[in-house]
């Protein structure tokens, strides 16, 4: 199969990928409004299970599944794409229960009662048009954001060898395919992905006032579609999240010696997080700067236009990204920069910095604006106690956010792959790439092991982290 | 404009530990598999006092993506030694301008046929190119495999993509021996009767020991893996004409424009040594020593392997036959 075909196959599974996690996001943003406390965090927690677990692991734990699936491509077709369904169906249900509607309650409650007093409804045109303005921008970024995704899958496409024009351009361009060619053959996926993006800002930043406005909230489920949406995110987690950490700390466990007798494995690890941490604060930063940038007023042509620019680098995706990056840092001037850190931390900024913006335009779109202002006057007060409260407020309202987009950013750096294989200074091997050269071997015991530490080390410091800042609180409150 | 300090701080200390960590340190890509290399080079840390920096290849492209990497830095070199596990990547290399003479002590006890005479590579411990056969599948001789391969249907036979590593050996072997139209009517014939093509030679070998497939084709080293395993599995050399095999070292040069050559020097001396060529042999991946090692050091299966590698297709003379048929595998399968 050529490239361009390859291409258009993975265009059409991101297609039907983008389609099922919308169609599976609706019930599920039903379900969670509509849940009491208890149960709408347990929803949440079962539903983002499955996004967060890195995707290096379940392509690892699933690969010998996906061998013995050799003499059936189709089928392996199928489990991937159920796979990434089931991964990239939390991204969806999260764009539709936080993005905004672009039709505010009242503006709803209006056109009803300008219905009510018509005999004959909506023209089929009114109807399109309330469509495109209300639900269907919403649809269009959540399916847009799966698409993107879904699209530029790398990791788990390789490891279950399906086609994919990721993993080929890939094993092409580390074969020799000069990046001229490669840039030309990843001219089409570019151009998807920009058009799909400059939808996706056009449509937030047009709804971003409305978002002010409380948005509609999904009508309760019927019991049936509330019991299977249960089932679906219990599923969901078994597949995506419990088997795979089954399979992994079935070989494992046994084998975290091998993992002590190793010591440049950790400091592959300690390498991993430099390189996440410093890419995710910068893009995170970046992105703040283009939010204010922006300001509060309608969107005009040239703050998309930014937005454009700013996120293009990252569409690129990471191979192509990479590739042009360590093209330019073999340029002379740069040369001296070439086998540096300074290479990786910026391809792992750009990348990064399109979800970034997005994220801080959700978090925009979405933050409680009114009440952050009045909790922040309350920390200006000269009673102490009110100021405690004040900050515990922010805390809670937008910094906590913050800090979860931060660490999303964090995991997104720490497991990537393709740019850090391309771009690594020697001596800075990242722990992930160390691993999926060695995962093309096949599952062996002391590579689970590896695995388990890798996803484990970050998870246990973001929880001593947790402790800290308890600890810190708890001293502050005296 | 707060966090902007922190970030400033936190860039400024990783390019500082990257420099802490730079310094002398000697850059080594190794195509070799990191599990049998990794320890071989730690061997040499400890004993040399000289730290290395390694940067091994995907299982996927093996070597043939270091060699591409090694060109593309030709004018600002990273790498120091070049430790490739197999020959004509290396002759590319060679015939670019990336490598630099180096004539020692371990250049000295390999014989010609496996080095350069301008000494810009030497070859040590190589593999071969076998059929991996599934017992339980296949009658295990050399006639039912003979057979299987010849007629019908190959959708239970794999090989890994012919663009990488010693399956563009293999290719390379044959372009020169058949010629390129009996190779490329091979080529097409064989995946016309369904053969299932995989990432790499661990694959093929995966997929053998599973039972997913009745034979494949691989290298030695991967064949050792699964027998150790316990698979059911028995192997055969693969032979073009004249019963020749096909036995691959692997070879280490210096890149030309190193900076640290000292140290390079002294660590392609020690991969050249006789030490270095028994703990390969006696290592999981049982590899054959081309220099002269003492024999009661090796075991059974390595002698048996010594044997066969002694009618081993010469491949030193496959430069241009590599280019050309890369060249063909490239329009074949990058399109």
């Amino acid at each position: 199969m050529s490239l361009t075909a390859e291409c258009g196959w993975t265009l059409l599974r991101a297609l039907v990928v983008g389609t099922l996690a919308l169609a599976l996001a609706y019930p599920l943003c039903a379900l969670i409004a509509n849940s009491r406390r208890g149960w709408r965090r347990a929803a949440w927690v079962l539903l983002l299970v499955p996004y967060l677990m890195p995707v290096v692991l379940v392509g690892y734990a699933y690969s010998n599944f996906a061998l013995s699936l050799v003499h059936h491509p189709f089928l392996n077709e199928l489990f991937y794409g159920v796979l990434l369904t089931v991964k990239l169906c939390p991204v969806a249900a999260v764009v539709v229960y936080f993005a905004p509607s672009g039709l505010s309650r009242e503006g709803i409650y209006c056109r009803r009662l300008l219905l009510a007093g018509k005999k004959k409804g909506d023209s089929i045109r009114e109807r399109l048009s309330f469509f495109a303005h209300g639900p269907a921008r919403k649809a269009l970024v959540a399916f847009a954001v799966v698409f993107l995704f879904a699209f530029a899958e790398f990791e788990m496409a390789s490891l279950f060898s399906t086609t994919a024009w990721t993993v080929s351009l890939f094993d092409a361009q580390t074969g020799g395919l000069p990046l001229s060619q490669s840039l030309r053959l990843a001219s089409l996926p570019i151009a998807c992905e920009a058009v799909l993006l400059l939808l996706v800002m056009t449509v937030l930043f047009a709804a971003s006032r409305a978002a002010r406005l409380n948005p509609e909230r999904p009508k309760p489920p019927r019991p049936w579609a509330r019991a299977l949406s249960w089932l679906y995110l219990v599923f969901a987690v078994m597949l995506a999240a419990v088997v795979p950490t089954g399979i992994v700390l079935k070989g494992g466990v046994l084998a975290l010696v091998v993992v002590k007798d190793n010591p440049a494995f950790a400091h592959d690890i300690g390498t991993s997080m430099i390189f996440a941490g410093v890419a995710a604060l910068v893009a995170y930063l970046a992105a703040g700067w283009f939010s204010r940038r922006s300001g509060e007023g309608s969107p005009t042509m040239g703050r998309l236009l930014w937005a454009f620019l700013l996120s293009v680098p990252g569409l690129f995706g990471a191979l192509l990204l990479g590739l042009v990056v360590l093209r330019v840092f073999l340029t002379v001037p740069l040369r001296a920069a070439y086998d540096t850190p300074l290479p990786l931390v910026i391809t792992l900024m750009l990348l990064l910095f399109p979800f970034a913006v997005l994220l801080r335009v959700l978090l925009h779109a979405f933050g409680p604006g009114e009440s952050v202002h009045a909790a922040r006057l309350m920390v200006r007060s000269p009673e102490a106690r009110i100021r405690r409260s004040g900050k515990a407020l922010v805390w809670h309202m937008r910094t906590r956010a913050r800090v979860w987009v931060l660490i999303l950013l964090f995991c997104w750096g720490y497991f990537e792959v393709v740019a850090s294989a391309l771009l690594a200074p020697s001596g800075m091997t990242p722990a992930f790439v160390r691993l999926y050269n060695l995962m093309h071997y096949g599952q062996i015991t002391g590579l689970s092991a590896m695995v388990l530490v890798t996803l484990f080390v970050p998870i246990v410091l973001l929880w001593f982290a947790e402790i800290a800042r308890g600890f810190v609180r708890l001293r502050s409150y005296g | 404009m707060r966090l902007v300090l922190p970030v400033c701080v936190l860039v400024g200390l990783v390019l500082g530990y990257w420099l802490l960590l730079g310094g002398e340190r000697l850059v080594v890509y190794c195509a070799h598999d990191s599990i049998y290399s990794q320890k071989i080079l730690e061997t040499f840390e400890k004993r040399t006092g000289v730290a290395v920096d390694m940067v091994f290849d995907t299982e996927a492209t093996k070597s043939l993506g270091l060699v591409e990497r090694l060109i593309r830095e030709k004018d600002a070199p990273r790498c120091d030694v070049f430790w490739n596990n197999e020959l004509l990547g290396t002759l590319d290399l060679s015939e670019r301008g990336v490598l630099a003479s180096y004539k020692g002590s371990g250049y000295a006890r390999i014989p010609d046929a496996f080095k350069d005479l301008e000494g810009r590579w030497t070859g040590f411990a190589a593999r071969m190119r076998v059929f991996i056969v599934n017992t339980e599948k296949l009658l295990a001789t050399e006639q039912a495999l003979s057979n299987a391969v010849e007629n019908g249907d190959l959708s239970r036979a794999a090989v890994a993509k012919p663009l990488y590593g010693t399956t563009l050996t293999h290719y390379t072997v044959l372009w020169d021996r058949w010629g390129p139209e009996k190779l490329k009517s091979w080529h097409h014939d064989t995946r016309k009767r369904d053969i299932r093509e995989v990432t790499g030679n661990a694959t093929v070998k995966n997929l053998v020991a599973a039972g997913k497939c009745d034979f494949g084709f691989t290298d030695t080293d991967d064949f050792f893996v699964a027998k150790d395993e316990g698979k059911p599995v028995k192997m055969f050399p693969v032979r073009v004409a004249d019963g020749k095999v096909i036995s691959i070292p692997n070879t280490v040069c210096i890149i030309k424009g190193t900076r640290r050559s000292a140290a390079a020097a002294k660590l392609v001396d020690y991969l050249l040594s006789e030490e270095v060529e028994l703990a390969l042999a006696n290592s999981k991946s049982r590899q054959i020593p081309l220099g002269p090692v003492d024999r009661d050091g090796l075991s059974a299966e390595v002698r048996e392997l010594a044997g066969w590698a002694q009618s081993g297709y010469p491949l030193s003379s496959l430069g241009e036959a590599r280019k050309a048929c890369l060249s063909w595998l490239k329009s074949e399968y990058l399109k």
